[in-house]
């Protein structure tokens, strides 16, 4: 599997992500990374623990690591719970459905990490 | 490498902070940036804390996380304004964008910008470069404008901000202060550069607090800071009052040059050179800290200028001309001898007095071109009465301090007088008590060479200064010459013992004596009975032009001739 085919398959642009990191190398090295890092697991957790708080600031840290990845799917999953945890975003609050959102991510998250997964042991 | 060559506008490769805790960020971010600049990793506020503090003076511009455990970007901003060493180093916020309130806060806390995720890099790139090159450009005009060790403006800059406050003020009136720290070159040498950097910066401190009120304060050179205020009636000896206690050098000393109302129609340096040299005129003088300047003062200065500027060029063009002024034996009444004098007639100033002059070039050594020149002048004079057939009488010359530093004097005065064919026993060098305190040895070497090739020598002022007994043994002297002051004195408590004394010395030590100064019939009276061989003074003739003082042989020949004739 190349880069390119991974990012297809967990709804990333791979085309972004290679004229931001300059090197397919150093995108793959990047995406490895993506494994280890906490932010999406942490949203999950403290949603399902009920602290909006720490949720907010856990979808805010992972929708800049998405997006930066060019994970594009995740970053829009996460970009969406994160504005309407944000304080004052009342009314986006009341028309979300956090939770569908935060099973989505779930489900999403646990497949990227599958395939990345795959991908770096290759 | 686009960047390298657009941005690399001094040379040298920067060194960025980069604050992120997301492992991911971070890399990517100095993956990235690596390219151009030399990056620094911290995971969190706190850590980013301390390189700042390892690495302050190399860091040009930090990018900054908000959302970071322990210590977010918020904290880190806030601990990084209270630090001045760390306060001016710009911040760019990286942030995951959607929220204004985050990036105002930031703003007002004192990040520079910010940039949203996911990256641009060719936006971070030309952001970090903006504003690296805006500080760096503030940096030169601070350099430009204070002095970094006082935090005072520094000359150009005081100088500029002056004339701007001048052209501004057409009507108001200013006044300048200069203080002088008196002997920083020493106190450098003895406690060290550091000490006297912070001596400065403490007492141009303290300056700033004793004139709160001042349109601009420079540091003018090394050891000068300069105030200007607007003109009001001060006491400024109250005002200037420095406490220099505590001071991290014992015994420092600042002297106050004012130039209060300044003539706007000077430049600023001049003023300050002014104020400078009113300051220097208290130099050395404890306890007294303030010198007005006043036009008195400023008219000698220009003097004393004027003297050093155009002394040479006033040699050449012959201002100075050679007096002579007649020595009357007390005897036979006639004249036996005469003193050389110079006097300057300056083309513009007009008459300078040798009172003025003369210190000035014994002190910068052109007395020594100048007696050389009054040498030569009397040896001229002397072979013109011999070819007028008027009566050859001695002429003494003042020889100064600095003359007996001439190895080869004799031989130079020798050359001179027989260029002229003049017999070295008409010349009488005449020196000053001091001239002999300075180097005893050199000059009665000197004095003796001068006898061996046939020259006579006076000791002039005896009894003015500091007389000793021990030069009147020691110097191969001839002639003795006393101030009518000693006469006048002792006539005044009329105890004659000492004048009488001294020429009775001098006789037994085969001297002959002349009292200068003579005035009245009477002080004549009195100088011939006290046993005088000679009279100089007012009362036979003032100093004479060669003309005049010719035509003074003439008519002494004639009387001399008429005397022999009714003695015969």
């Amino acid at each position: 599997m190349t880069a390119q085919e991974l990012y297809d398959r967990i709804g990333g642009n791979y085309a972004e992500a290679l004229s931001r990191m300059m090197m397919d190398s150093f995108v793959a090295r990047l995406i490895v990374k993506f494994v280890d890092d906490t932010s999406c697991g942490d949203l999950i957790a403290a949603w399902d623990a009920g602290n909006e708080e720490a949720a907010f600031e856990s979808a805010h840290r992972a929708k800049g690591v998405c997006a930066n990845l060019a994970l594009t799917d995740l970053a829009a999953l996460t970009s969406q719970i994160c504005e309407a945890l944000r304080k004052g975003n009342d009314e986006l609050r009341a028309s979300t459905n956090v939770d569908a959102l935060v099973a989505e991510l779930k489900e999403r998250y646990g497949a990227t990490r599958e395939a990345i997964a795959e991908f770096a042991a290759q | 490498m686009a960047i390298d060559t657009e941005f690399g506008w001094r040379g040298a490769r920067r060194t960025l902070l980069v604050v992120e805790d997301n492992e991911i960020n971070r890399m990517m971010l100095s993956a990235v940036l690596e390219e151009d600049f030399d990056v620094i990793e911290a995971e969190d506020g706190f850590e980013g804390l301390e390189r700042l503090e390892a690495y302050s003076q190399d860091i040009a511009l930090i990018l900054l996380d908000i959302y970071m455990p322990r210590c977010d970007g918020f904290e880190f901003l806030r601990r990084k304004a209270v630090d001045p060493r760390f306060d001016t180093v710009p911040v760019i916020v990286t942030t995951a964008g959607g929220s204004i309130e985050d990036e105002i806060a930031c703003l007002e806390l004192g990040a520079n910008d910010f940039v949203v995720k996911p990256y641009n890099f060719e936006i971070i790139k030309n952001r970090v470069n903006n504003l690296i090159r805006l500080r760096e450009s503030a940096a030169i005009v601070n350099i430009l404008t204070y002095d970094d060790e006082t935090g005072l403006y520094n000359k150009d800059f005081f100088y500029h901000e002056v004339e701007e406050a001048f052209a501004r003020r057409p009507d108001a009136q200013f006044d300048l202060v200069v203080g002088d720290v008196e002997n920083l070159a020493s106190l450098n040498d003895r406690y060290g550069e550091a000490k006297c950097v912070r001596l400065m910066r403490d007492i141009a401190g303290r300056l700033t607090e004793l004139l709160p009120k001042c349109i601009a304060r420079g540091r003018i050179s090394t050891e000068l800071c300069a105030f200007v205020l607007e003109h009001e009636e001060r006491d400024w000896e109250e005002m200037l009052a420095l406490d220099t206690d505590g001071l991290v050098v014992p015994n420092a000393s600042v002297k106050f040059g004012v130039v209060e109302n300044v003539d706007r129609g000077m430049p600023i340096s001049k003023l300050c050179g002014l104020a400078r040299s009113t300051a220097a005129t208290i130099r050395g003088r404890y306890g007294v800290q303030v010198a007005l300047f006043d036009d008195e003062l400023h008219a000698r200065q220009v003097l004393e200028q004027t003297i050093r500027e155009s002394m040479e060029s006033a040699l050449g063009e012959l201002q100075f001309s050679v007096y002579y002024q007649p020595k009357h034996d007390v005897h036979t009444q006639h004249v036996g001898g005469a003193e050389a004098l110079v006097r300057w007639s300056h083309p513009t100033v007009g008459f300078i007095s040798p009172g003025l002059f003369i210190p000035i070039f014994e002190r910068n050594g052109f007395i020594t071109q100048l007696d050389m020149y009054v040498w030569e002048q009397a040896c001229k004079e002397l072979a013109r009465c011999r070819e007028a057939d008027l009566p050859c009488v001695p002429f003494s010359v003042n020889a100064s301090r600095l003359d007996f530093d001439l190895p080869d004097l004799p031989q130079r005065f020798a050359a001179i007088a027989d260029k002229y064919g003049v017999d070295h026993a008409l010349l009488h060098v005449e020196l000053t008590e001091t001239a002999y305190a300075d180097n005893p040895q050199r000059v009665i070497d000197t004095l003796h060479e001068l006898k061996e090739l046939g020259f006579s020598s006076e000791l002039d002022d005896f009894g003015s200064g500091y007389s000793s007994l021990v030069s009147l043994n020691t110097l191969p002297l001839d002639v003795l010459k006393l101030d009518m002051s000693m006469v006048r004195k002792a006539t005044e408590l009329n105890d004659f013992r000492i004048v009488e004394s001294t020429i009775n010395l001098a006789q037994v030590l085969g001297l002959q004596t002349v009292v200068e100064g003579v005035e009245t019939a009477e002080e004549a009276r009195r100088v011939t009975e006290i046993g005088c061989d000679y009279i100089q003074g007012y009362y036979y003739s003032r100093p004479l032009c060669v003309e005049e003082f010719e035509q003074y042989l003439q008519r002494d020949c004639v009387s001399r001739a008429s005397d022999e004739g009714e003695g015969r």
